[in-house]
């Protein structure tokens, strides 16, 4: 077990070092540079040159990726190109929005989905199943841009006027408009993601309930509930938590365009920005951040299999 | 999305409410919205005998009179100077906000927050004059060579010292030093040596003889910077050194800035705000939707399609003002087949101007005569207008020695938007009289590597200028500007006019070259320049004294106040 955990761990570490090296890589074959960007259509040639000095563009390719390498190691995660700020303290602040944001539409996923998705299971081909799986199904082909427009127009819009229209509030400043701003972001999420869950957890609770435990367990005379509960959720929502693993680094990083819709400002937002113009410290730590949160997410899935799996704890 | 330059020095603003103001209409739409302060206004003349128009009147009445009938009548007919006081601003914009260091600004919105903290030697006022801030006055030595400005004695910077001439001198000592790398440092003018004479004085030795150059001071890259700042460069990017009416609260770049009030502000009793606060919006539904409940006041820059919606609102007030901001075709003069004036003029004769404004801005615009001086600007010549004419332009490219037409690449950068739409209805236009263009649109990164001065045909994109001397020189100077269309070379009487021009302190001789320039740059210039955009704003109509400027990135707010229908107004 102790092999199976250290396995997990040091493939994290390689997943994020070839990460790290493609961004890079694939930042400078791009055209145009940082320089270039910063200064638009009024560079000059001597700006220009000043510029990328300044910057360490003029610099080999293999000493900026290894000073870079360097740094991070060493905490020092250096300056964005174009705030001029230090990248950490930028970084900060949008993953604890994005953060926010994650845990609520998974917290929301969870809580409605896994019964949804259970509940549909158990009435297999019914009419309540049907009704689950066409309401999910609607809530993911609908694009977010428009769930959350919709959703800003009805609730935010002038007729209810009940929450607001986008933007953040720091938790400091107030619980309740902390979480007035939350509610209409994370709900546009929760729609997108619950066909997902609700998908997974049905398919995964039928095959259990096909299984031979179940059987045995319903004729050694178990209460239906038990039988649910802990025979089946347990095994059949294993699928599940993957889906939800991803969903997390999905959320974390790559929701731009809700972001958008609801003018908040989370890692999706910031790595769009850090691409446009070309900022490569910030886009380099924004997306490294993003790809930790995926590897360690599947990692506490893994462990949790580990938890909810035997056979995989004694392999 | 992006942050180009030219988008912030696009961002203008708009005037035709502005102007019917002056006229002495409510800014109001009539019938829509009560302008209780203007009524109040009008009231007050009357009582002190001055004498009221007859539209005045109607006003007065209309305004009192639907407010009686809406609202029930309301006690509050005269604002006490004191409730001006309070509240806070909310502006929103749609990109840009990275930096607070005046000097490396690259978008409208960084223009916009850095104009309530700091200080200029001089400012452009809504009416496009140049007029004393930092500098009580200034004077013109040796025939415009040398400029000596005088300071405001007493002011205060927000770290509490005194603005002298040394922080002037160090502010343009830092602008100019081409390690700093500023992005518009070739537009402040041709600066040659800086000195302080005295505590209060400054003289700028010049490299030649330039009229305008206190209007080359208001652009927002000469914003001055108090010592300590620009001893710590890099920290100017999240703190302020400056000395304006409102000083640093908070900061998250990419996202918002809020200012307060600075109370030792040399403008006595102002600003009336408490303070303001600019936030980006990326999507325009959720900020249109924000205005109408009043969880932002104001919007910087409203797209086209969308203005008639907004401008329309209850309780909101568009403004639209003419301003300089344009999108030109650029056709590089230098090698066939745009070195033969015919083929460009033949390209210029194929735009209907009118239908392109009307299917690129929807009419919100000027209609353009290929010269990038709109009528915003002093020296505007009106020449007569160039009217589409297909079967000219098929006997120009006949006679140029193309027949039956010919094929070339017209490429753009997908930002901002109005590149591609221009582009998109000129090779509809241009294909009867044999132009057969092929359209190659690229993100922003990509052009500007591959295709922005690089001598081929594509579309540019320009902000209002604080003058035309600043427009032209850029456009068509080899050296103080681009020469993008590749045409000085072949056009050095034209060159000289400018040059001339830019000495010339008698302002009939000056208004004689600009008027030539223009004219020839109709004529024979490399660039297409179909139609001046306006500038597109919205605001609460409860937002009071606010003037959109032609640069609507001067968004000045020092007499800026909130009646009592404001949303965050205290008290």
């Amino acid at each position: 077990m102790v092999l199976y955990v250290l396995n997990r761990v040091l493939s994290i570490l390689l997943v994020l070092l070839v990460v790290s090296f493609i961004i890079f890589f694939a930042t400078r074959i791009l055209p145009g540079s940082a320089a270039n960007l910063m200064l638009g259509e009024y560079a000059t040639k001597e700006s220009l040159q000043a510029l990328e000095r300044e910057m360490g563009l003029d610099k080999p390719f293999y000493l900026q990726y290894l000073n870079w390498i360097k740094g991070i190691v060493g905490g020092h995660w250096g300056d964005s190109l174009v705030m001029k700020q230090p990248v950490a303290s930028i970084i900060k602040l949008r993953v604890k929005n994005s953060a926010f944001l994650a845990i609520f539409s998974l917290s929301a996923v969870i809580l409605i989905g896994i019964p949804l998705g259970t509940l549909a299971a158990l009435r297999q081909k019914g009419k309540l199943d049907l009704a689950i799986m066409t309401g999910s199904y609607i809530g993911i082909s609908i694009p977010e841009f428009v769930t959350g427009i919709l959703l800003i127009l009805f609730f935010a819009g002038p007729w209810m006027q009940l929450l607001p229209t986008g933007g953040y509030q720091e938790l400091s400043s107030g619980v309740l408009g902390w979480l007035k701003h939350l509610i209409l972001p994370s709900a546009t999420l929760t729609l997108i993601l619950l066909a997902h869950v609700v998908r997974q957890t049905r398919s995964g609770v039928i095959e259990v309930l096909k299984s031979n435990y179940i059987r045995t367990a319903r004729l050694k005379g178990a209460p239906e509930r038990r039988v649910i509960l802990r025979h089946t959720l347990r095994n059949g929502l294993l699928p599940t938590i993957t889906v939800l693993a991803m969903d997390l680094g999905y959320l974390m990083g790559s929701i731009v365009i809700v972001e958008e819709v609801f003018a908040y400002p989370g890692m999706g937002r910031l790595i769009i920005y850090a691409i446009t113009n070309r900022d490569v410290p910030l886009l380099e730590m924004a997306v490294l951040i993003i790809a930790a949160v995926y590897t360690i997410s599947n990692f506490a899935a893994d462990m949790l299999y580990l938890y909810l799996d035997p056979r995989i704890r004694y392999r | 999305m992006l942050h180009n330059k030219e988008q912030a020095l696009a961002e203008g603003e708009g005037e035709g409410k502005l102007r019917r103001k002056k006229n002495g209409e409510a800014q109001g739409k009539p019938g829509k919205t009560f302008d209780l302060e203007g009524g109040d206004r009008m009231i007050k003349k009357k009582r002190q005998g001055g004498t009221i128009s007859r539209r005045d009147f109607l006003r007065t009445v209309g305004v009192v009179g639907s407010g009686l009938a809406l609202q029930g009548f309301s006690p509050r007919m005269s604002f006490a100077q004191s409730e001006k006081y309070g509240g806070l601003l909310r502006v929103s914009g749609t990109f840009g906000l990275t930096t607070l260091n005046p000097m490396m600004h690259i978008s409208a919105a960084e223009w916009v927050v850095t104009k309530w903290m700091y200080n200029n030697l001089a400012r452009l006022n809504y009416k496009r004059e140049v007029v004393p801030d930092l500098a009580e006055s200034w004077e013109a030595k040796e025939n415009g060579k040398v400029w000596v400005f005088k300071l405001r004695p007493g002011v205060k910077f927000h770290i509490g010292r005194e603005v002298t001439a040394e922080d002037v001198v160090a502010t343009f000592q830092t602008i100019l030093d081409p390690k700093t790398a500023a992005p518009y440092r070739g537009e402040i003018g041709p600066i040659d040596k800086v000195e302080a004479l005295d505590k209060y004085t400054v003289r700028f030795t010049l490299k030649m003889i330039f009229a305008d150059f206190p209007a080359a001071l208001t652009i927002p890259a000469s914003r001055i910077i108090a010592r300590e700042g620009l001893a710590d460069f890099k920290g100017l990017a999240a703190k302020e050194f400056g000395s304006g009416p409102f000083k640093l609260k908070e900061f998250v770049p990419g996202d918002h800035v809020t200012v307060e009030r600075f109370p030792d502000y040399f403008k006595k009793g102002f600003p009336y705000l408490d303070g303001v606060n600019f936030k980006i919006f990326p999507e325009s539904m959720t900020e249109i939707t924000a205005l109408k409940n009043k969880e932002i006041d104001m919007i910087l820059d409203v797209t086209p399609e969308l203005y008639s919606q907004v401008a329309t609102l209850p309780g909101v007030d568009g403004m639209a003002v003419p301003g300089g901001t344009f999108s030109n075709v650029i056709m590089p003069s230098d090698k066939p087949p745009f070195n033969d004036n015919r083929v460009r003029e033949a390209l210029k004769y194929t735009v209907d101007r009118n239908l392109m404004l009307a299917a690129v801005y929807g009419k919100h615009g000027e209609i353009g005569n290929d010269h990038p001086v709109s009528s915003a600007y002093a020296f505007y010549a009106d020449l007569p207008k160039r009217q589409q004419d297909i079967k000219k332009a098929k006997a120009l490219l006949k006679e140029a020695g193309y027949p039956n037409g010919f094929a070339f690449k017209l490429s753009v950068s997908s930002s901002p938007p109005i590149r591609e739409k221009i582009a998109v209805v000129l090779k509809e236009m241009a294909r009867p009289a044999g132009f057969n263009m092929e359209i190659e649109v690229m993100g922003y990164d990509r052009f500007l590597s591959q295709v922005w001065n690089k001598g081929v045909p594509y579309i540019g994109y320009y902000g209002t200028r604080p003058t035309a001397d600043a427009i032209l020189m850029k456009l068509y100077h080899p050296k103080e500007g681009l020469d993008e269309g590749r045409w000085a070379a072949s056009h050095p009487d034209a060159i000289k006019l400018l040059e001339q021009a830019r000495e010339t302190v008698n302002i009939e001789k000056r208004n004689k070259l600009y008027g030539d320039f223009q004219k020839i740059s109709r004529d024979e210039g490399p660039f297409i320049i179909a139609f001046f955009r306006n500038e597109l704003s919205a605001k609460g109509n409860y937002v009071k004294d606010f003037h959109l400027n032609p640069s609507n990135y001067e968004l000045e707010v020092d007499e800026v106040w909130l009646s009592s229908e404001a949303p965050k107004k205290k008290g």
